[in-house]
């Protein structure tokens, strides 16, 4: 999946927004505007009100979709990075699938990353996972091994290959990672990729392998497998 | 390199070459096995301190006044701590021994450290916590034990998986008072119980301020930890219980206290309440205010028996209490003066003796030294101060989204899909387990 159609991304929320009726469009407009720009220091008041649309939107689906387009468009370029991370928080809790292509833009930059994967960790659909695996073959350094890690509180079967490969990975930092989130992940091949490792040994991975085989023998434990 | 593979995914091979990979880097000390050897000459437990901040400062005397006691080494993320807590423990023992370090980790890694004191911010317990079961250390947490519901979890499976002696600092269940007043619950003297009631004290609000430079000797990245990065802002730092990511108000941080009080009581540690709510909830004004959680409000649980817990924020610091209350009476402990109030008032002529009260702590660091000594749990042990813990959190969830939540204590899930995101935060790497 591809998610730097920005363009098209930006026209989604503008509908979003524009399917309101009059009044409320342009309340959330500025509502969007004024929270964009938010900083250490200013007011909390459009946060609070943006928190208080999500709560109140339970069960009203247009409304709620409405409201996560106020989120969105925090995400912005041109947003600071404390808006930003507001709006990822937030999406953390009530973010659907619409949310996804702005999440990985802030994948691509190492200032974001950790703000989007705080997102993206929690989100239940298949889709966020997909995102992060996406994104992590262009990625390096500090932002691969957040994503490895988010991946591993995912613990999803589709993350396995990708993590048995860069379980091998020259950097040590991004080899420890995967193999800790290989050890959260409950299926066949991620106990066959880290037997494969074990059988590799090598020791600058071993307390890792340790402690993600425990970790998934316990579960295989709990699943009555003794 | 040795061939550790095996043939078959079973459970027992699997384990086995798990141990064998385990073998060389983990660190597992001789009393785990039986044997003192590891333990110092004297016989002394050897204690490292994670975090000595205000509350390091408190409790520690506590533990340097235990003979059982070998104080090696302490680990502060800003320098200026770090090397005054030196200086204390060097000045206690008349030496120039104490190590310090600017990264826990390096302490973990000293194999003479039988055990820690983890007193960090909230936002570093449960992680530290980890990272210290992972190097085979015996621990003693200050309160909440975590920050999150899954979090806390994770905490028991780790200790549970590495066989490590955890006490919570969740020290009043080592409280002559408040072992009375259960006492008295259990044996039946105010009837049956259906409430359990507790207050904490209003909230502080925390004004609106721009970011500044970190300080001179401040290692902010390490102090966020696994918290998400965001601008260093001095009353935000300093008042990091006002905030969710840091802390999470007055009622999660002194409340859980009560609820492990209130699980103590009713024989309820190995579970929890079944539904959670709250009203009246009064959060900062945000146009003033930059602060999150709330200054008051009332949380309500109720368990599978009809018990309701109640926690109400308000009122001053010194009006701090819990009170059971049954159908023939009720018992009531304050905290600030450790005065227990009954009715019928005959119950308090069945109080034998007395004892420190909450804040001396050597009680409960006794129960863990004995505990590490036999390897047997503590009266805090991960598990206790996890449901514990995950009450005051509910209740949190609960205030937050402004909805009444059904809770199973089993799956540890919510009814609601939006409640149950919040059960876990995601990390910051590189710090995970």
């Amino acid at each position: 999946m591809k998610y730097h159609v920005r363009q098209l991304e930006l026209v989604a929320v503008a509908a979003m927004l524009l399917c309101l009726p009059a009044a409320g469009a342009a309340d959330l407009g500025a509502l969007a505007a004024q929270a964009m720009n938010y900083e250490s220091g200013a007011s909390e008041e459009p946060l609070r009100q943006i928190e208080q649309l999500m709560r109140e939107s339970v069960g009203e689906p247009a409304r709620r979709v409405q409201a996560e387009a106020v989120l969105i468009k925090m995400l912005d370029p041109a947003a600071t990075f404390e808006a930003k991370r507001f709006a990822c928080y937030t999406l953390a809790v009530y973010g659907t699938d619409a949310s996804l292509p702005a999440l990985a833009a802030l994948l691509k930059k190492e200032e974001t990353v950790g703000i989007a994967c705080f997102a993206l960790g929690r989100m239940p659909s298949k889709q966020a996972g997909e995102c992060l695996r996406a994104a992590l073959a262009g990625a390096s350094g500090a932002a691969r091994v957040q994503m490895i890690v988010t991946l591993g509180q995912r613990a999803e079967a589709e993350s396995v290959e990708a993590l048995a490969g860069l379980a091998r990975d020259a950097d040590l930092a991004v080899a420890r990672a995967a193999v800790r989130a290989l050890g959260a992940v409950d299926a066949a091949a991620a106990r066959a990729a880290l037997a494969a490792l074990r059988r590799e040994a090598n020791p600058a991975l071993a307390p890792d392998l340790a402690v993600a085989s425990l970790s998934l023998a316990d579960r295989l434990i709990a699943a009555g497998d003794r | 390199m040795q061939e550790i593979a095996l043939r078959h995914h079973s459970r027992r091979g699997f384990l086995r070459g798990c141990l064998a990979a385990a073998a060389a880097p983990l660190i597992v000390p001789g009393r785990v096995l039986g044997r003192d050897g590891a333990v110092a000459p004297s016989n002394r437990i050897v204690f490292g301190g994670i975090g000595i901040g205000n509350r390091a400062r408190h409790i520690l005397p506590n533990f340097l006044w235990q003979p059982a006691i070998q104080w090696a080494a302490v680990s502060d993320a800003r320098a200026d701590r770090l090397a005054s807590a030196k200086e204390l423990i060097d000045a206690h023992y008349g030496t120039k021994e104490c190590q310090a370090f600017a990264d826990f980790r390096e302490l973990l890694a000293r194999k003479e450290i039988d055990a820690v004191l983890i007193a960090t911010g909230n936002r570093w317990h449960a992680m530290a916590s980890m990272f210290a079961a992972q190097a085979g250390k015996d621990i003693y947490c200050e309160k909440p034990i975590s920050l999150s519901i899954a979090e806390g979890r994770q905490l028991v499976d780790t200790c549970r998986r590495f066989g490590t002696v955890y006490q919570a600092g969740t020290q009043r269940r080592s409280t002559a008072s408040y072992a009375f007043a259960r006492e008295m619950v259990r044996q039946g003297r105010i009837g049956r119980v259906h409430t359990v009631e507790s207050q904490v004290w209003t909230g502080a609000t925390v004004p609106h301020q721009k970011p500044a430079p970190v300080p001179e000797g401040w290692n902010y990245d390490m102090w966020l930890g696994p918290v998400q990065w965001r601008p260093f802002v001095p009353a935000r730092v300093q008042n990091w219980t006002c905030f969710w990511d840091t802390g999470e108000g007055m009622h999660t941080d002194m409340g859980t206290h009560y609820t492990d009080q209130m699980q103590w009581v009713l024989g309820t540690d190995d579970t929890g309440p079944l539904e959670f709510e709250t009203s009246d909830v009064v959060w900062p004004d945000p146009a003033k205010f930059m602060s999150e959680t709330a200054i008051s409000g009332t949380f309500r649980c109720s368990y599978a028996g009809g018990v309701k817990g109640v926690i109400y924020q308000r009122g001053a610091f010194k009006d701090r209490y819990i009170r059971y209350i049954g159908d023939e009476g009720w018992i009531q402990v304050d905290d600030e003066t450790d005065l227990v109030t009954a009715e019928p008032a005959s119950i308090l002529g069945l109080r034998t003796g007395s004892g420190a009260k909450w804040s001396d702590a050597s009680g409960h660091i006794t129960d863990l030294l004995h505990s590490i000594r036999s390897r047997r749990p503590t009266l805090c042990n991960p598990e206790v101060g996890h449901r514990a813990q995950s009450i005051v959190e509910a209740m949190t969830i609960s205030a937050r989204l402004n909805r009444k939540l059904k809770w199973n204590p089993a799956s540890e899930q919510f009814d609601c899909d939006e409640a149950n995101r919040m059960l876990r935060r995601e990390p910051r790497a590189p710090w995970c387990v």
